[in-house]
């Protein structure tokens, strides 16, 4: 960094000044922020990088004079968050714990305050003097960008200096509240909600010792079991630490997501409410055309509209027409029966038992069943899914359409912020259910991990379904409706059921971008090779567990028990199968369905009620072994044994009705 | 001066910055541990896909071989 300076190198030095009675400045913050700017602002023509004790971690010291005085000013590591794993943060956790620096001053970027507030409000934890440099104040004024600094410096209870590390301008007021910030008291911690904050205050009570770090800082770092904290507490409470430590212990444990990601989340909401009452855009929205499109898709006058249009597009003719029928119709019809199956059954020509013969091929063999499926059908129709759901991303649609569901969610008691797992669902239900886990209470997880069930279907199914209906867009919208009416009102009635309060949620808008090609071929292709190499196996599996109950009778068995069930829907007994595939993976049965319908099996009514049941239906064994896990086996039983006669009495009723308008 | 190593991911649904490796400390109690394809944002609980290490090997191979 410092081109034309004294700089040496001291591997393993004591790191620490050898001069303890000058004041210690460290300059702290995210990367690219101006932090190397401003250190050469601050600093003298003597620079020394060493590395710190123990670590491979340069750090860079140099002698600046403040107001008068001799400082020594230390520029660390740029983070975006002190707790982390990475050695630049632990070496920067440890330096400040063990009270390496006198004064902190963090370096942040004007332009994208709400990001830099959460560092600084942990900064403000550690209850050291601590000053906030907002820097790049230039491009700010150039984005019209205006900043409320006494509101910031009384909420956050420090210093606010904007400052242009550049040009120069500012750092003299920098360097003045340095110096202050030095003399006065430390500032007052943050005060977070939820558990989270009584949490931090209930360990933070129950410390007496003295510390380097503030008890807000240490209590954080106890109930996430840092372990120099720890020993820290060991080392300085007059009882070992034993009453604090179990007290820390036993909130760790109550907390059931991870604690870390918790408290990450709570100081960011803070920081987002901090960074809504001191920023503002001066400029009108609107000024530009992004913009503009960009609240649009967010109202619901104009959004629902352009969500259909979205859906038609991407799901109907993209997905559906395209990868779903022109694709596949190639690889079905040319690649697997012209090409590949005739030859896998020319190849086990010579296998004289039959049994294994229709293990490979045959009608439900593992090369003509499992691979064709796999490959002819889900491949194309997952990838034109991934191809949309990830240009989509791209372009910072997905927040909008979080704010657009917001009301219809609340009503169904769940907040915005429960789109994330909805939309995941559309990709793989199995991980959205995980995702569950990110909602603030546990009546708003245990509504979505049922609606995720119910009526979310996976990118296989959803693309399947598409494809199979492509041809009646009477009969796709029939089913939509079904499916969403179901969402809601079932929905609805769930959250009648299971009290609570309605969720807040609050989320900015992040800027429509402009979807780049490089990322949207990297995410989807991430994408499918995530789906396949997941995927495949399992349906390989699904092929031989098909091929046993077909050998020993049982697959017979069930489906002549799920006979009258299917009857009772009007659909033909083919379709019991397509139920027990759906029951292994969720696509697997809508490939079989799809597989029925070219047969020419099924009339328009009978695929309707079997998509619609189908979507409807238990989830496969994948989510549902994460809803064990997730919510455990109560809440999951009696999921799965409400969701079995919803789906079939759904069917049941759409068959009904079709039958009857016809 | 050496920033931090870590790579630096743009969260497709909050559009916010992180580092992959916080990502990981919100997949401490998941099965995989850290050891699956995706990145959960640490502001907002998106799984954003990591892209696979052979396309970034592509990536740089052509890259080098482009010139
Ligand atoms: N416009 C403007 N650019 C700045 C300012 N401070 C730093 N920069 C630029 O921002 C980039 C990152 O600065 P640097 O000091 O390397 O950031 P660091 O990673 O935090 O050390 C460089 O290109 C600087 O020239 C500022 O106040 N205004
Ligand atoms: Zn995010």
């Amino acid at each position: 960094m410092a081109d034309g300076r004294a700089s040496c190198h001291s591997a393993g030095g004591t790191g620490l000044p050898a001069d303890s009675s000058r004041l210690r400045v460290a300059l702290v913050g995210t990367p690219n922020v101006g932090k190397s700017a401003l250190f050469n602002r601050l600093t003298g023509r003597y620079v020394t990088v060493s590395n710190y004790p123990g670590t491979s971690v340069e750090i860079s010291r140099g002698a600046g004079t403040l107001g008068g005085e001799q400082v020594e000013v230390i520029d660390t590591p740029g983070m975006y968050s002190l707790t982390g794993s990475s050695e630049e943060q632990r070496m920067v956790r440890r330096f400040l714990f063990n009270g390496g620096a006198d004064v902190l001053v963090q370096v942040a970027d004007a332009k994208n305050l709400s990001r830099m507030l959460s560092l600084t409000l942990q900064l403000v934890e550690l209850g050291r003097p601590t000053v906030l440099a907002v820097n790049m104040m230039d491009e700010a004024v150039r984005h019209g960008i205006e900043l409320d600094v006494t509101r910031l410096s009384t909420q956050l209870g420090i210093a606010v200096v904007p400052i242009v590390a550049v040009e120069g301008s500012g750092i003299e007021d920098l360097k003045r509240a340095i110096i202050r910030g030095a003399r006065e008291r430390a500032p007052l911690p943050p005060v977070y909600g939820n558990g989270v904050g009584t949490a931090m205050r209930g360990v933070g009570a129950q410390l007496a010792g003295q510390y380097p770090i503030g008890t807000t800082a240490l209590a954080a770092l106890l109930i996430q079991a840092d372990e120099e904290a720890i020993a820290a507490v060991r080392r300085t409470e007059a009882d070992g630490g034993e009453q604090v430590l179990m007290t820390a212990r036993r909130l760790t444990e109550t907390f059931d997501a991870p604690v870390a990601y918790k408290i990450a989340l709570e100081r960011q909401q803070a920081a987002d409410d901090l960074a809504r009452g001191s920023v503002s855009q001066s400029r009108p929205f609107g000024a530009d055309w992004g913009t503009r499109l960009g609240h649009a898709l967010a109202r619901p006058s104009t959004g629902i509209p352009a969500l259909l249009v979205v859906l038609y597009l991407g799901l109907y003719k993209f997905v559906g027409q395209l990868g779903g029928g022109t694709m596949v119709d190639w690889l079905e019809r040319v690649l697997f029966g012209r090409h590949i199956n005739p030859f896998f059954e020319r190849l086990f020509l010579g296998i004289p038992w039959e049994p294994v013969r229709s293990l490979f091929v045959g009608e439900y063999g593992l090369l003509t069943l499992g691979v064709r499926y796999a490959v002819a059908v889900i491949l194309p129709i997952v990838g034109a899914f991934f191809l949309f759901f990830s240009l989509l991303e791209d372009s910072g649609y997905f927040p909008r359409l979080a704010l657009l569901v917001d009301r219809t969610f609340k009503r169904l008691g769940l907040s915005g912020r429960a789109v994330i797992p909805i939309v995941l669902g559309l990709a793989c239900d199995t991980m959205a259910t995980m995702v569950t886990r990110t909602l603030e209470t546990k009546r708003e997880r245990v509504l979505a991990t049922f609606l995720l069930a119910l009526a979310i279907p996976c990118s296989a199914q959803l693309g399947v379904i598409m494809a199979l209906m492509a041809q009646q867009p009477l009969a796709l919208s029939v089913w939509l409706g079904v499916v969403i009416a179901t969402f809601v009102v079932i929905g609805a009635l769930g959250a009648r059921v299971l009290p609570g309060e309605g969720p807040v949620f609050h989320m900015e808008l992040p800027p429509l971008r402009r979807p780049r090609l490089s990322n949207v071929v990297t995410k989807t292709v991430a994408r499918m090779q995530w789906y396949f190499l997941e995927v495949l196996p399992l349906f390989l599996l699904a092929s031989v567990f098909i091929w046993l109950g077909h050998l020993t009778g049982v697959f017979e068995l069930l489906s002549r028990a799920l006979g009258p069930l299917v009857r009772s829907l009007g659909l033909p007994p083919e379709t019991a199968t397509v139920f027990l595939f759906g029951f292994f993976r969720r696509d697997y049965g809508a490939a079989g369905l799809f597989d029925l319908q070219r047969q020419g099996v099924l009339d328009v009514v009978q695929v309707t009620v079997a998509a619609v049941t189908l979507t409807l239906f238990i989830p496969c064994v994948a989510q549902f072994l994460m809803m064990l896990k997730e919510r455990g086996v109560r809440t999951a039983v009696a999921m799965f044994v409400l969701i079995t006669p919803i789906a079939f009495g759904a069917g049941f009723l759409l068959n009904l009705v079709l039958r009857s308008v016809r | 001066m050496s920033q931090a190593t870590a790579r630096i991911m743009i969260c497709g649904f909050c559009a916010r910055e992180f580092e992959e490796d916080r990502a990981q400390t919100a997949c401490g109690s998941c099965l995989l541990n850290g050891g699956c394809r995706w990145a959960r944002c640490p502001h907002c609980g998106y799984e954003n896909p990591e892209s696979p290490r052979w396309m970034d090997r592509l990536a740089t191979w052509v890259d080098r071989h482009a010139r």
